[in-house]
């Protein structure tokens, strides 16, 4: 799946709940409408961004996927800043 | 021994639920920071003189049948949700305020990776005890938590702050 973003948040590495932080400081910055995609190996974040997206109340989950890189299992969150 | 040795042994040799592979940090006597238990767990955690577990991951359907197995063998269980990417002192209240649910006995207080609720901790301690930031992240430290964990906390609580400060502010 390809999906359009604006901005590129790399939190590789981190551990929970840095992820979210930063993402939620990152989302801050974009325009409404606009998109962030957020790259973690920390696998917990799928779940993580589900449950924020539930509750927060300017985001949207686009998508999600999992990909590789450099042989890590990567996650990747596609949010969109609704308000 | 380092004491980087000494805390790695400490998090990984010294189990303090018995017979289990939970990841646990005690941060006092009574209150044990862990992940996610298993559900052989429970009896453990029941055997082993524990009468309250906190669970403040956001997921209501487990919580709703972890909570099951904890009553089950005559454990109290609080789901506390809390957002953990906007951390505010009135969620740090309402954990203190889960703690104070506690009878005689251990409390189980866990997240997914025990990372989460080490943060909790650390606000709980400045927001409800009054504990500088350093006494804070010290405590932890000695419980077990890694220099990288630390890094995270710093992280996280300086957000808390400035929002906190922020707040401070909107309502004077």
């Amino acid at each position: 799946m390809s999906v359009t973003f604006d901005e590129l948040l790399d939190v590789k590495g981190a551990k929970c709940p840095m992820p979210l932080v930063k993402s939620r400081k990152a989302v801050n910055n974009l325009g409404v409408g606009q998109v962030l995609k957020v790259v973690a190996t920390d696998r917990g974040s799928v779940a993580d961004f589900q449950g924020w997206a539930k509750t927060a109340k300017n985001i949207e989950l686009v998508a999600q996927e999992e990909g590789a890189d450099n042989g890590d299992t990567v996650y990747v969150h596609y949010l969109r800043r609704t308000k | 021994m380092t004491d980087n040795c000494q805390r790695l042994e400490a998090r990984v040799h010294t189990p303090l639920l018995q017979g289990s592979n939970l990841v646990t940090f005690a941060v006092t006597d009574k209150i044990i920071l862990a992940g996610q238990p298993e559900p052989e767990d429970w009896v453990r955690l029941a055997q082993q003189g524990f009468s309250l577990v906190v669970n403040v991951r956001s997921d209501p359907q487990r919580a709703a049948a972890q909570a099951d197995k904890a009553h089950a063998e005559g454990l109290a269980y609080q789901h506390l949700t809390v957002p953990a990417y906007e951390l505010e002192t009135a969620h740090i209240q309402a954990f203190r305020d889960a703690l104070a649910a506690a009878a005689e006995g251990k409390v189980l207080v866990h997240c997914r990776t025990a990372s989460r609720v080490a943060l909790m901790w650390m606000l709980h301690r400045m927001v409800n005890d009054g504990w500088n930031q350093q006494q804070a992240e010290a405590e932890l430290q000695q419980a077990g938590y890694s220099d990288d964990d630390m890094d995270v906390f710093r992280y996280c609580t300086e957000d808390f702050l400035e929002r906190a400060s922020m707040t401070d502010l909107i309502l004077s």
